[in-house]
Order: structure tokens, then sequence, then C-alpha cells
């Protein structure tokens, strides 16, 4: 009896432990257990992103989207989201030929929609999805289904994923020879747990093994040649401590992701959640990114390095280099469960910045940058 | 227990990142593919 006493003190206070996290702005903003969230969201936001190289102007993007999380019956939750994106210009200099998003060119598009049903079961949940995206050359459809569960006290959770995706590329207009229907197909698996280990202090951490068979190659970059798979592993994990005498949040962030192209990345982000008077909110962001680059990239000038028959890429984004993130949001909480906020993202790719080895020389630096504004509504 | 901060500018930036960057991803599943390989 006492024993039985005792764990039922402990699960209190792990339940307060809980309840306590869910209460400090920044530590878990969305439900911290599997069930199903208790209110509904609608959001809309906006963003302009625009890339150049020295003296060129590359690509601008014009995208807005919408999102919305509705609770139709106690244990049962719909979510969706839609998205649309204009696009025009080229991408990187060196190496390519026209292009847009997906290699294009100037007048590209991409709609894309996803929807998830998640339904609880006590201290679990299961979640079923399905997404589909569109642009002119590139039909994406998949599916996925997620199963969470919590711990009997609630501080930590587990995620178990699987989705599938089926795409069909069609190109023909393709600078190696027209590319007619040709298919792609990805099976994603995930394993990940979140702990919520103070009050004030909650980890995540996840790894994702991505199987991919099918067309990878650009088909408007000439001589592009990639391998007809590809295998991804990705570890990322999270981090969010709060300040009290600040009222802050801290949220860190690292991924590592390793391929069978060859790549190898390490991400590394650092936000600052800052509240202020009168609802309002400061996020300064920083985040770097260094990867290595793909067995079969080829250094400039084009087309060293190319033997007809073999795996070969020009593509920049394939090569060595690092990149900084610098941005900022600020957000204003208003009455009724109401949120607004503006956000600017400053982004560079330099080949000397890359660490852990040397980058990829040859290649113009590559800039960015994106605004987004948004508005939220929860009820 | 999510991390989520916000689904669609989280979506934005991981879309943003995986076409300037040579993969992306990670932490989720079935987000289907896109064409900025």
């Amino acid at each position: 009896m006492a024993a039985t006493d005792a764990t039922s003190d402990a699960c209190e206070r792990s339940a307060a432990l809980v309840a306590a996290a869910l209460a400090l702005p920044g530590i878990l903003p969305i439900a911290a257990h599997a069930q199903a969230p208790g209110e509904g969201v609608v959001a809309l936001r906006y963003y302009d992103y625009r890339d150049w190289q020295p003296g060129v102007d590359r690509m601008s993007v014009r995208s807005p989207s919408l999102y919305a999380l509705a609770p139709l019956s106690d244990p049962l939750s719909v979510q969706g989201s839609l998205v649309y994106d204009s696009v025009s210009g080229a991408s990187p200099l060196y190496h390519d030929t026209v292009s847009g998003a997906s290699g294009r060119g100037i007048g590209d598009y991409r709609t894309a929609g996803d929807v998830k049903v998640t339904k609880s079961f006590g201290d679990s949940a299961l979640a079923v999805g399905a997404a589909y995206s569109h642009e002119q050359d590139y039909i994406s459809r998949a599916a996925s289904i997620e199963w969470r569960r919590s711990s009997a006290d609630r501080n930590r959770t587990y995620v178990v994923g699987f989705g599938a995706a089926k795409d069909r590329i069609d190109a023909p207009e393709g600078v190696n020879g027209a590319v007619l229907d040709r298919p792609r197909e990805t099976y994603d698996y995930l394993l990940g747990m979140t702990q919520v280990l103070r009050a004030d202090a909650v980890v995540e951490t996840s790894v994702t093994w991505s199987d991919g068979h099918g067309y990878y190659s650009d088909p408007y970059k000439l001589l592009d040649a990639r391998p007809d798979h590809r295998r991804i592993f990705t570890w990322l994990t999270r981090y969010n401590q709060y300040f009290a005498g600040p009222d802050a949040t801290l949220r860190l962030a690292y991924r590592h992701l390793r391929d069978s192209f060859g790549d190898r990345s390490h991400m590394l982000e650092a936000t600052w959640v800052q509240g202020l008077p009168g609802g309002f909110t400061v996020a300064p962001t920083l985040r770097y990114l260094t990867q290595s680059a793909a067995d079969f990239y080829r250094d400039p000038p084009f087309p060293q390095g190319f033997v007809p028959g073999d795996l070969h890429t020009a593509d920049a984004r394939l090569s060595a280099f690092g990149a900084w993130t610098l941005g900022v949001r600020v957000a204003k909480a208003f009455a009724g469960g109401v949120t607004a906020d503006v956000a600017i993202n400053v982004y560079r790719q330099r080949g000397d910045w890359r660490a852990g080895g040397a980058g990829s020389p040859g290649l113009a630096e590559l800039s960015a940058r994106w605004i987004e504004f948004g508005l939220e509504k929860r009820f | 227990m999510r991390f989520d901060t916000d689904h669609l500018a989280d979506k934005n930036a991981q879309h943003i990142y995986q076409s300037r960057e040579g993969a992306g991803g990670g932490g989720t599943v079935g987000g289907g593919g896109c064409g900025c390989n």
C-alpha cells in the first residue's frame, strides 16, 4: 500500500513537472503528450524568398500557405496544410542551363498539401497522414503512419513512424534527352524519444532512415548522372531550456546526416526566444551547416572529370561548403488567441566556410534572404 | 510530446534548406518529395 502511495505521489509530481513545462513560454508549444491537442489552430503564412550570386540575381519565390488543426472529438483531431509556390529565375551559376526550383526555368510553380488524422488511445496516439505535391515536371504522393506512446508519468514519449512516397518526374525538355514519366520511391523509418528533464528543460532525439530508389538525376543539368538509389541516415537532437530570470527560452538543435551519395553534413542551430512586455516575443536565430561533396561531384571547370557512362554531377548543392543563416522573428500576441509575427533570415554559403575539410573550389558564393509574415488564431 | 513551434514556418525553412543543400530533413516521415533534388 505504501509502495502504491509512493508510486502515485511520483506520478503526481511528474504530471506537475509536465504541467510546469507546458506553462513556460517556448518550452513545449504543442501538447506535451500523446493525446490529441485540445485546441484548434488556423494559421496563414506568406514568405518571399530570393537568392543571388555576386552581380547576378538568381531565383525568387513567393509562397502563401495555410494550416489548420481541428479537434473533431475528444480522442480525434485532424490537421492539414496547403502551400503554393510561385517560382522565377534560375538556379546557381555554373553547371546549369535553364532552371527553377525543379530546374524548369522561369514560371515554375508548386502546389502542395498534407493532411493528418490523429486518434488517441489512453497514453498512446496513432496518426495517419497523406501528402501531395505537384510541379510542372514533378508529382509526389506520400503517406505516413506514426505511433506515439507516453510513459505513465507523461515525462517521456516514444515515437515510431513509417512513411512512403511515390514520385513521378516528367521533363520532356531535359537537356540530356527527354525524361518521361520516371518514378522514384522512398521509404522513411523514424524512431524517436522526447524527455522532460526538468520543469524548464526538454530534450528530443530521433533517427530517421530513408531508403529511395528511382530517378535522381537533374534533367536540366548537362551530363548529370546520379545513382538510382539513395539511402539517408539522419540523427536529430533538440534541447529547449527556459531561463526564468530573463524570461527566455534557448532552443538548440543538432543534426547529423550521411547518405549513400557520399554526403556528410553537420547542422547546428541556436534560437533565443525572449519574452518582452506587451505580449511581444523576439527570437534571434543562428544556424551553421557544413557538408562534404557527393562522391560523384566534379569541380569546375565543367566538364572536368566527366567520363561517359560514369556517375557525374556539377550541381553546386552537392559540393562541399559551409553555410550560415542569421535570422530574427518578432511576434506579438493579441487577445483572443491571435498571434502575428514577422521574420527575416539571411543565408550565405561558401566553399571556404566548410569545417572539417576543404571546401569545393571555383564556385561563386550563394546568398539568400527570406521574409515571412504569419498570422495565427487559436480557439 | 513534440517540438514543433510553427508548422508552416518549419516546413518553409525545411523546403528552402532542402532546395539549397545536398540533403535535408530528419525528424519526420512521409512529407513527400519535391523536384528541388
